[in-house]
């Protein structure tokens, strides 16, 4: 069969075990255990069925529910060997003299008692205990969680603390460059392989500025560094190193890798695919922490509980920065998928699977643990019992999310708000003055004057016409309802609006009691109607209304109703509302917010009696009205005074001119925030058995991977709260100074996991060759006292990266060329001793952004809100991520689908990437700027804007050859265009073209 | 990686080769031998390539049929009298919770004739007249159930084994084990028409490489398949002309760079993307298709022209060597509650829905078993028809039924299926699958049965453990297979 895609991944698990036969090296590089084959086995067939069958009545945790029955305990190996009051259940090798296979053929008991399980399975235990039965499950846990030694599992090398190893001693002096090297160069030199020289200068720029910042070093970038490392290399290197170190760009590349980890995205992901508009601050917070060297512990502090460590009050604009920063980093909480869409009953299920997502993460992204295979049952491999996983999940039993607003400019704020609050309050003032010293009188000459009940047919108000302005444009129905549109402010009804597009019309036409739903226009917008009312004295009206949708009512200045609402239609009686008419002219203003669809409204208007508790006390003599009541009734009087709804307009409408805050509203993790609701328990953490919520156990409480505790004080050491010690702290808070606790806590397994990261990708594979998962089913580390040593370095400097970066970048094992050593390939071909640096593809983005950068198109502005448009000449980092709309150009060169975090991107070569570099337009286009660039005007010879195009694309001159078989292609592409204008220029396109499609374009030495 | 089919990474025997060192070790090589991979080396370098079965296979191919929204199993195979006898009654047990929204409670009988076909004797409704006359060659099974309510976890389900995203769906696990038959044709294709509602990620190839993924198109518009189309200003000489030229630059840096094997991989990877501008089209070209079978699919009536083509492009495929084709239903009408992304989903007029859905799938489905059984390839294919859960027997609203996962009818044909089998029951009011119940991992546990794979050793490591399509579950369905 012939090569399909091509596709060829690099990944080989198995390859470390198979040198490890050809190499002394089995000690470390992981020799298979005898009885592999039957563990494996057991987990497979055996070990499902006992828990689903078995355990509910045959284990500790039976036991502790007093539901053990026959003395027998199957959830140990010990346990199942002695056997319970009936006898050896387990005789290994000897399925005949076995009690347990009797039982289950329902010959000897009849086990399980609900039915017997299949022939097959049966036959698994017995061919089980014919392999002997081979069984981990040593001893007894600690807390009731069969199977796991915890005491035991520390004995595994991630979970040791951090050795601190003095670098070997090495016989070749003349190679090493840092302590790095004598890690390194001893292990080559115990087997006799010996690495590679040093890279020559434009392999080492182009690689550097690669695995830094992502982008090809410019052709002047390349000149500089030639010329200075002729004179002293290794010092140009290193301040290439440092440079590129204090790029902004290298925030934007590293950035990269972590958001693989942190499956970061910008939607919920799920049927509906919710966007989530202000996720991109966690992206912007990734970047700032690496571009400031911020230090790593307080990066993984502030992802754990940056909501928790930050007051949002914030008095000045650095604070208001800094708790943007903060609480975005809590977007790795939050960043996984979440569906919107939920019946009923899924409710608790999803909110299970949403902490799932949390405490995966967690385990692997920081400590490199599958800490979500405990979800169901404890740990089939590593010492992670069920129980820890609840109690790190009731860490975050609170959490849920939000978009958390934070006001930018606090003190431009509180002064225009102090400057506002004196204008206001001489409004109010004046206002206050018209009630002490005027209303008085006229209130006791209305109570003279004026009948307690007015007849209602004496003399009725007169209606003016409507008149209308509108539709005033919003972003969307809300702000159409909430925004202050200038007809709010000033009723003048000469005034125009929008540059003279929007007039005050009068429109006769529009009669009371009809609906109007064909007379206002627009979406997302409001219209404004006005009509005076003429009143010969203090009346009262009830107003039938209707609108489509919300509606804002006021009478003389006054809000008399504010009603945001959806509806399809408007119509008669939606809302009805009693108005006070004034004693000559009224105004009365209606505002019409509009979302989707029509718009429209309904009004008419009859005079009526005033509310009934006015009419009583009004009917009351005034010496038995007590005060509330006389208190009402001046209230009720202020709505009939023009003076004083006058100056009451003018609070009113400098109130709406109050200063806001400029929020910038930030996706976040919150307490309490939103989440799944199914009631009393949406905020709580049970244990769950097997996993499965419809099967709560107990309340969970907060805690932390035993096996990564090294107190006698437990859980208790970072969740007591220090100033009472009764209380105690946020699970989040614990969590955060646990994990970066390096003395007893989770720290050594932080520093390691993360510079294994790094290493991971300056070399293209980790000292440890899973980097998300150092448990015991992972690899173990090829230089385990270099990754201690790295780690240490790591602790021991502040936990800067930076310094770590530049420690790994000036070995001389990455500074090495990539030739193959006659020792190397016969004794190490994977090269797991580092004695070679080969080439390797670069990432989609990478590719992206170089083919931009290349063709002179790159747009270098940073961090904000990300966009889908494919077109964008930004960096790739800085696309929206959305989960159901992917770019695919990043999806075609094997960018990650955000649903988990990854750790090493697969690394596919597949035809429709080849496709979609010779056909896509996107690409072709900027093949046409390139050539533009090598060849700005005909003044640049051919041969001349060839080598320009090696210059920029792959940092480096062309040969003679090169010059003379490119010149001769784009001859050949030329004639065969044949009298075409621009045949030449066509030409050069194509060759610029061909570059882009290069390997040496794409594969970096 | 330890693949489970080729057993073993093969770059270091490549690079051994390579590097003309030979074998290292006896050990090695045994090794090696072991795990298959020298006996079964085709090209070991690319996941893609073709690679032999666990066992025999019956099946080489799959059509699955997706019937988008889940039609009724009481209106379509699984005839219940009971229901009509009953309509308009209290349903006894009927829990509100089961749907979406709420029911009512009441039966709803169902608006349709019901006959009996073939030597079988399966029970068919109306609204299958093409389908009806196949039933001989089609195994139904009237017992499945999912575990979501809700679509789209419930299609996740069935295409992945989960209900939650990130899981690679069948195809890819399919196309991971057995690598692709045809060089210049991906091995697993998606037809749709307007998406299923999730969208993409149903059909993801979740933490399996991306080369596994599925190729997704809408054949309703003019370029299925992205970036196929040479670009205007470039004639396929001067194409020619700049690969030859590329070639030569390319092969000039790996000759520099012997053991990055990849660089030969990517310099080969523009050949069949050469290759794949005209292949790619032509299985897509309906125009060579004779005018009775462009009619016997419906691709003349505005109803199944769409769902039509779907159908007739699948037979293509798997005639040019695709392994996997999936079709999401598509249907231009959907009265009676359906909406573009989930057809079938009649939540207010089953009748109306069911018959505008069934105008759309019967004749082209017909017609696809018809083709496929006189061009000999249905033994070899298997087609597989179903949607993501049932309905409920009790109505909602007056004419309408909610979604039911705890019931639906599943039917295959060919590939070693056992032509006029009915297996699993549901209860009289195909409310609840009560006999020999079968859930996704049991199907896929099958299909892959039927592919020659063992699905309890198809895995693959990811974060540390070791996933299967069937998780820890699926039973074959021997009863229903030959």
């Amino acid at each position: 069969m012939s090569l399909q895609y091509m596709p060829i991944r690099r990944s080989s698990l198995l390859l470390t075990c198979l040198v490890a036969t050809t190499l002394p090296l089995a000690a470390t590089l992981g020799a298979a255990e005898p009885d592999r084959k039957g563990l494996d086995f057991f987990e497979a067939k055996i070990r499902p069925m006992l828990v689903k069958h078995c355990y509910e009545c045959h284990s500790a945790g039976a036991a502790a529910k007093k539901k053990l029955k026959g003395a027998l305990l199957l959830d140990s190996r010990d346990g199942s060997r002695n056997g319970g009051e009936s006898g050896e259940a387990v005789v290994p090798g000897k399925p005949e003299e076995s009690l347990l296979i009797s039982a289950l053929k329902h010959e000897s008991f009849k086990m399980p008692p609900k039915g017997k399980l299949p022939d097959e399975i049966i036959a698994h235990f017995a061919k089980w205990i014919e392999m002997g039965a081979p069984d981990p499950r040593d001893g007894v846990s600690v807390v009731a969680s069969p199977g796991i030694d915890v005491e035991l599992g520390r004995k595994h090398w991630a979970f040791q603390p951090l050795a601190q190893p003095s670098p070997p001693e090495v016989a070749d002096q003349a190679w090493i460059k840092t302590p790095i090297d004598q890690f390194v160069r001893s292990r080559q030199e115990a087997v006799a392989v010996s690495p590679n020289a040093r890279a020559d200068a434009r392999k080492l720029i182009r690689r550097a500025y690669f695995d830094l910042i992502g982008l090809p070093p410019e052709p002047e970038d390349v000149d500089k560094f030639l010329s200075d490392s002729k004179e002293d290399l290794a010092g140009a290197y290193t301040r290439l190193i440092d440079v590129l170190l204090a790029s902004e760009h290298y925030g934007e590349r590293w950035a990269r890798h972590w958001l693989d980890i942190a499956r970061f995205a910008e939607s919920n992901g799920y049927a509906f695919d919710g966007d989530r508009p202000n996720a991109w601050h966690y992206r912007d917070f990734v970047i700032r922490a690496l571009n400031s060297d911020m230090p790593y512990d307080q990066f993984v502090r502030l992802q754990i509980a940056g909501d928790l460590l930050t007051n949002t009050n914030v008095q000045t604009v650095s604070e208001a920065q800094d708790a943007v920063h903060n609480i975005a980093a809590t977007g790795l909480l939050v960043a996984g998928p979440y569906t919107t869409q939920q019946t009923q009953k899924e409710r608790e299920r999803s909110r299970y699977e949403q902490l799932d997502d949390i405490v995966s993460t967690l385990g692997t992204s920081l400590l490199g643990l599958t800490v979500g295979c405990s979800r169901c049952h404890s740990h089939k491999f590593d010492p992670l019992p069920q129980v820890d996983y609840y109690r790190l999940a009731s860490c975050f039993a609170d959490v849920g999310f939000s978009d958390t607003g934070i006001n930018m400019q606090p003190e431009a704020f509180r002064a225009a708000k102090a400057e506002f609050d004196t204008a206001h309050t001489s409004l109010v003032a004046a206002r206050s003055t018209c009630e002490k010293e005027q209303l008085p009188a006229r209130f006791e000459d209305w109570i003279a004057t004026e009948s307690s009940t007015p007849a209602p047919t004496s003399a009725p108000p007169t209606l003016a016409a409507w008149h209308h302005v509108g539709p005033f444009a919003a972003a969307d129905f809300n702000k159409a309802f909430d925004e202050v549109f200038p007809p709010e402010l000033d009723s003048e009804l000469t005034k125009s609006f929008e540059d003279g597009k929007l007039k005050w019309i009068q429109q006769p036409e529009w009669k009371d009691g009809e609906a109007h739903n064909d007379k206002l226009k627009g979406t997302n917008c409001a219209n404004y109607l006005f009509r005076e009312i003429e009143s010969v004295n203090s009346q009262v009206m009830s107003l039938s209304l209707g609108s489509d949708d919300g509606i804002k009512l006021w009478v003389n200045g006054r809000e008399v109703l504010s009603k945001k609402v959806g509806r399809n239609v408007a119509a008669a009686g939606q809302e009805t509302v009693t108005i006070q008419l004034a004693k000559g002219r009224n105004e009365l203003m209606m505002k019409i917010a509009n979302g989707g669809g029509a718009t429209g409204f309904y009004f008419a208007a009859s005079v009526t009696q005033a509310p009934a508790d006015i009419t009583t006390i009004r009917a009351m003599p005034v010496d038995k009205q007590n005060d509330d009541q006389k208190k009402k009734l001046v209230e009720w009087h202020k709505g009939f005074d023009l003076e004083w709804l006058r100056l009451n307009q003018i609070v009113a409408r400098h109130q709406t001119q109050a200063p806001k805050p400029e929020l910038t509203n930030v996706f976040s993790a919150r307490v309490r925030g939103t989440t799944y609701q199914f009631g009393e328990d949406t905020y709580k953490v049970y244990h769950l058995r097997r996993g499965n919520a419809d099967n709560k156990e107990d309340e969970a409480a907060p805690g932390f991977l035993q096996v990564l505790m090294r107190t006698d004080q437990q859980e208790k050491q970072w969740l007591a709260d220090p100033a009472a010690a009764d209380k105690s702290r946020p699970g989040r808070l614990g969590l955060a100074d646990w994990l970066t606790d390096v003395d007893h806590g989770g720290g050594h397994l932080l520093a390691r996991v993360i510079v294994n990261r790094l290493w991971h990708h300056h070399f293209g594979r980790g000292i440890v060759a899973t980097p998300s998962d150092f448990g015991t089913r992972g690899e173990k580390p090829s230089h385990p006292e270099l990754l201690d040593w790295l780690a240490s370095e790591l602790v021991r400097g502040g936990w800067n990266l930076k310094p770590i970066h530049k420690l790994i970048m000036t070995s001389a094992v990455y500074m090495q060329a990539g030739e193959v050593t006659v020792s190397g390939g016969e004794h190490d071909p994977e090269n797991l001793l580092l004695w070679r640096r080969g080439s390797r593809r670069l990432e989609a983005e990478t590719i992206r952004d170089s083919l931009f950068a290349v063709s002179g198109t790159l747009d270098r502005a940073m961090f904000g809100k990300g966009t889908l448009d494919q077109n964008s000449t930004r960096r790739s980092v800085y696309f929206t991520v959305k989960r159901g709309q992917l770019i695919p150009i990043l999806q075609l060169f094997d960018a990650p689908d955000t649903m988990q975090g990854i750790a090493t991107r697969e690394e596919s070569t597949v035809a429709p990437q080849a496709l979609a570099i010779l056909n896509s337009p996107v690409i072709r286009n900027l093949a046409t700027k390139f050539a533009a660039r090598v060849r700005p005007s005909a003044d640049t010879s051919i041969e001349q804007a060839i080598d320009q195009a090696y210059q920029m694309a792959l940092s480096r001159s062309s040969t003679d050859k090169e010059r003379a078989a490119m010149t001769e292609f784009i001859q050949r592409q030329k004639d065969s265009r044949g009298s075409e204008a621009n045949a030449e220029s066509l030409a050069i396109r194509d060759f610029c073209h061909l570059i882009l499609c290069m390997n040496e374009f794409v594969y970096i030495d | 990686m330890q693949h489970p089919m080729i057993g073993s990474p093969s770059s270091r025997r490549e690079f051994l080769q390579r590097a003309g060192l030979g074998f290292g070790s006896l050990a090695v090589t045994s090794m090696l031998h072991q795990e298959g991979v020298v006996a079964a080396a085709s090209s070991p370098t690319n996941p893609l390539a073709e690679r032999p079965s666990h066992f025999d296979a019956k099946a080489k191919s799959v059509i699955w049929l997706f019937q988008t929204g889940s039609p009724s199993q009481v209106d379509t195979f699984d005839y219940k009298p009971e229901l009509a006898k009953r309509d308009g009654t209290n349903l006894a047990g009927a829990d509100p919770k089961t749907g979406f929204f709420t029911t009512s409670g009441k039966c709803l009988k169902s608006p349709f004739k019901w006959a009996q076909h073939g030597e079988s004797g399966a029970w068919t409704s109306e609204i299958f007249p093409n389908i009806s006359k196949h039933v001989d060659d089609i195994a139904f099974v009237y017992s499945c159930y999912s575990q979501s309510n809700n679509h789209t976890p419930a299609m996740l389900e069935f295409n992945s084994g989960m209900i939650r995203q990130g899981f690679p769906s069948m195809g890819s696990w399919l196309t991971y084990g057995l690598g692709s038959e045809n060089a210049n044709l991906p091995a697993y294709v998606v037809m749709h028409g307007t998406k299923p509602r999730g969208g993409d990620p149903i059909w993801s190839s979740g933490f399996l490489p991306s080369v596994y993924q599925a190729t997704s198109l809408d054949p309703r518009g003019a370029k299925p398949i992205d970036n196929l189309e040479r670009p205007a200003e470039l004639t396929g000489e001067q194409q020619r002309s700049l690969l030859d030229a590329l070639n030569a630059a390319n092969v000039k840096h790996a000759e520099r760079r012997p053991f990055d094997r990849d660089l030969n991989a990517r310099l080969e990877s523009f050949e069949l993307a050469y290759r794949m501008q005209t292949s790619a089209p032509e299985a897509f070209d309906l125009a060579q298709e004779p005018q009775h079978i462009q009619d016997m699919y419906g691709l003349n009536r505005a109803e199944s022209k769409d769902y039509g083509r779907q159908c007739l492009i699948a037979r293509r495929m798997i005639e040019r060597g695709v392994r996997f084709v999936q079709i999401f239903a598509a249907c231009p009408n959907t009265p009676g509650g359906g909406v573009s992304d989930v057809p079938w989903d009649g939540h207010s007029d089953i009748n109306v829905n069911h018959r505008a859905c069934a105008s759309t799938v019967d004749q082209p489905t017909g017609a696809l078993l018809t083709d496929l059984k006189q061009r000999g390839m249905l033994d070899n294919t298997v087609v597989i028809y179903g949607g993501e859960f049932g309905r409920t027997s009790d109505s909602q609203g007056a004419a309408g039924r909610d979604h039911n996962p705890n019931a639906f009818t599943t039917w295959f044909a060919g590939g070693g299926f056992k032509g006029g089998a009915q297996y699993g029951a549901s209860d009289e009011f195909g409310y609840k699958s009560v006999e020999n119940r079968v859930n996704a991992h049991d199907i896929h546990a099958t299909l892959l049965h039927q592919m020659g794979i063992d699905h309890t050793k198809l895995t693959y490591r990811f974060n540390g453990r070791d996933f299967r399509l069937t998780d820890v579950e699926g039973e074959i369905l021997r009863k229903i297979l030959t």
